[in-house]
């Protein structure tokens, strides 16, 4: 506890602003990566590599998490290369090559309102941002399913060697608003799956309420990042973390 | 030129006062945006004679005005929107009463921010592409609307407890619509023609924006639409262009429309020495040492350490 309340020397004050900078260029890149199909370096260069935290490592989505690096990388990548090639089929003419993946579509990301504690033993931080994003298949008839999307992103980050590293993801979504259609029309009670961002979310590991969008942000305050000292598998953003708000009566 | 002659110290002091801005802004974007007035204002606000919050149709001034503008006139219409919720949706009365249905976030981008010369005050310009949406709403209806603002935001260090607070806000919206299938620019030509503004009508005809909260717009003194189920409303302090009343009345901004000009409301802060009148969203009210000595906290709990 003596630790806890202990005043920073300027050093570690300028080690800390310097760690807020690295999470926040952490999470933008897993954006660009993300935009950009470059699922594989994303997980080389961004997430953890060592045994342990890879064995802990957790992709969250509304309706669960993948736990585990493996199961992530087959989710993330394997899968979603998958979905590509499977778009990429419609397209004769267009050679069924990983180059061409991504023909007709347009994914972007973006990671804004950033807020971010760092631990007070440095080694871990917690994050929340959003993501205001597009989601846009093209089709050969010049059909598309095109969509905007918003998500809160809450990551767990952990130290390796100095450099942060992603440990726990959870992509929260909001809204997926389909172009051209009037958001007004949609079902408000529509169950998880109803489109296709939802369906490229696949089938977690752990499949649990991990965020109900119906509700709204009764979970945001539970969740948003708190000064902390160490870190707490309690307050995770993973299966273990499940705030209470969706422990209650309408879950049990 | 100015911050020459920072020592290093200085220089850190006021390099983690630039970082902790940034955080007093999320901050107020993701309480604001669950419904917690109280949580956020009391967490992140000085308390002041000066401290200012200002919006299109005015400016309120001191601490008390502040408050009750931005957090007792607001909640009602939470409430009254949890009413309507756990009518239509039935297992919303499981949840937070402020929170439940809300996703609005006022998104924070492009942000530039100085902090003073002295160390005292900061400020800070963002563009927020706000996402205005809702699963839940009083129709059943999903929304999926946008709206752009600016904020131009002062900050005041406190060297009691070593933390930076808001000292002012300048909200300026901008525009609004719908995603999906709204045309706002013809949106926008329709309203030129007919004259209808799109914010702050006249208080005698439909209420506008609530004030500084999410504020549904809801008609007053009797039963219907917006009303409490079943109840009367009794009439609200209004300023004179809608809204909670101000010391400073508006218009301070105008929305976009077919003949708005560029306005520069709140322009981003240049590198200063100390806030003046030169260097303030709120010129007139920049004295921070007209400071109450009240309780620094209302909300005991849960708000920001």
């Amino acid at each position: 506890m003596a630790d806890a309340n202990r005043t920073l020397t300027q050093e570690e004050q300028v080690w800390r602003l310097w760690d807020k900078e690295e999470i926040k260029d952490l999470l933008n890149r897993f954006a660009y990566y993300t935009a950009n199909n470059d699922r594989r370096r994303a997980i080389t260069e961004l997430w953890v590599a060592g045994d342990e935290n890879r064995s802990t490592a957790s992709l969250g989505y509304n309706n669960g998490y993948y736990t585990g690096l493996d199961n992530i990388i087959a989710h993330y990548v394997v899968d979603a290369e998958a979905r590509g090639f499977e778009a990429l089929s419609a397209y004769s003419g267009v050679a069924q090559t990983e180059d061409n993946l991504g023909y007709g579509c347009s994914f972007v990301h973006t990671m804004n309102t950033p807020y971010i504690e760092v631990a007070g033993n440095g080694r871990t931080a917690k994050y929340i941002g959003y993501d205001c994003g597009l989601s846009c298949i093209g089709s050969p008839d010049g059909s598309s399913d095109s969509n905007f999307t918003f998500a809160k992103v809450y990551a767990d980050l952990i130290q390796e060697d100095g450099v942060w590293k992603i440990w726990h993801l959870l992509i929260a979504y909001d809204h997926i608003i389909p172009a051209g259609i009037s958001y007004g029309d949609l079902d408000p009670e529509a169950p998880w799956g109803a489109d296709s961002v939802e369906r490229a979310c696949g089938d977690p590991t752990v499949r649990d309420v991990a965020y109900d969008a119906l509700y709204g942000w009764v979970d945001v305050w539970e969740r948003l990042p708190r000064p902390y000292y160490s870190f707490d598998n309690a307050k995770a953003y993973t299966a273990d973390g499940k705030p209470a708000c969706y422990k209650i009566g309408l879950y049990k | 030129m100015i911050y020459q002659n920072l020592s290093f110290e200085q220089r850190l002091h006021n390099a983690i006062g630039a970082q902790e801005i940034e955080q007093v802004k999320a901050w107020h974007a993701y309480t604001h945006g669950m419904g917690y007035s109280k949580e956020e204002w009391d967490a992140i606000w000085y308390r002041g004679e000066d401290v200012t919050w200002a919006h299109f149709f005015g400016r309120m001034v001191g601490w008390d005005e502040v408050w009750y503008g931005s957090v007792v006139n607001p909640e009602e219409g939470y409430y009254e929107r949890y009413c309507s919720h756990i009518l239509n949706y039935k297992g919303a009365s499981y949840f937070d009463a402020r929170s439940v249905g809300c996703t609005a976030l006022h998104c924070l981008a492009s942000g530039v921010i100085e902090v003073a010369e002295d160390g005292m005050t900061g400020r800070s310009c963002y563009l927020t592409p706000g996402t205005m949406m809702a699963r839940m709403s009083p129709n059943k209806r999903r929304n999926g609307g946008f709206l752009w603002e600016r904020y131009g935001s002062d900050f005041a260090y406190d060297t009691e407890d070593g933390k930076w607070y808001y000292f002012h806000e300048h909200v300026c919206p901008d525009i609004g619509s719908e995603y999906g299938t709204k045309n706002w620019a013809m949106e926008m030509y329709d309203q030129a023609v007919t004259g209808r503004s799109p914010f702050g009508p006249p208080p005698e005809e439909a209420e506008g924006p609530g004030g500084p909260g999410e504020g549904p717009g809801v008609p007053e003194g009797g039963e219907g639409h917006g009303g409490a189920p079943g109840g009367f409303r009794p009439k609200k302090p209004k300023g004179t262009m809608g809204g909670p009343p101000c010391t400073d009345p508006g218009p301070l901004h105008n929305n976009a429309s077919m003949t708005q000009t560029v306005q520069n409301t709140v322009p981003w802060p240049e590198p200063y020495k100390t806030l003046d009148d030169q260097n303030s969203y709120a010129p007139g009210h920049n004295d921070i040492t007209k400071r109450y000595s009240a309780l620094k906290s209302i909300v005991k709990g849960g708000v920001r350490l």
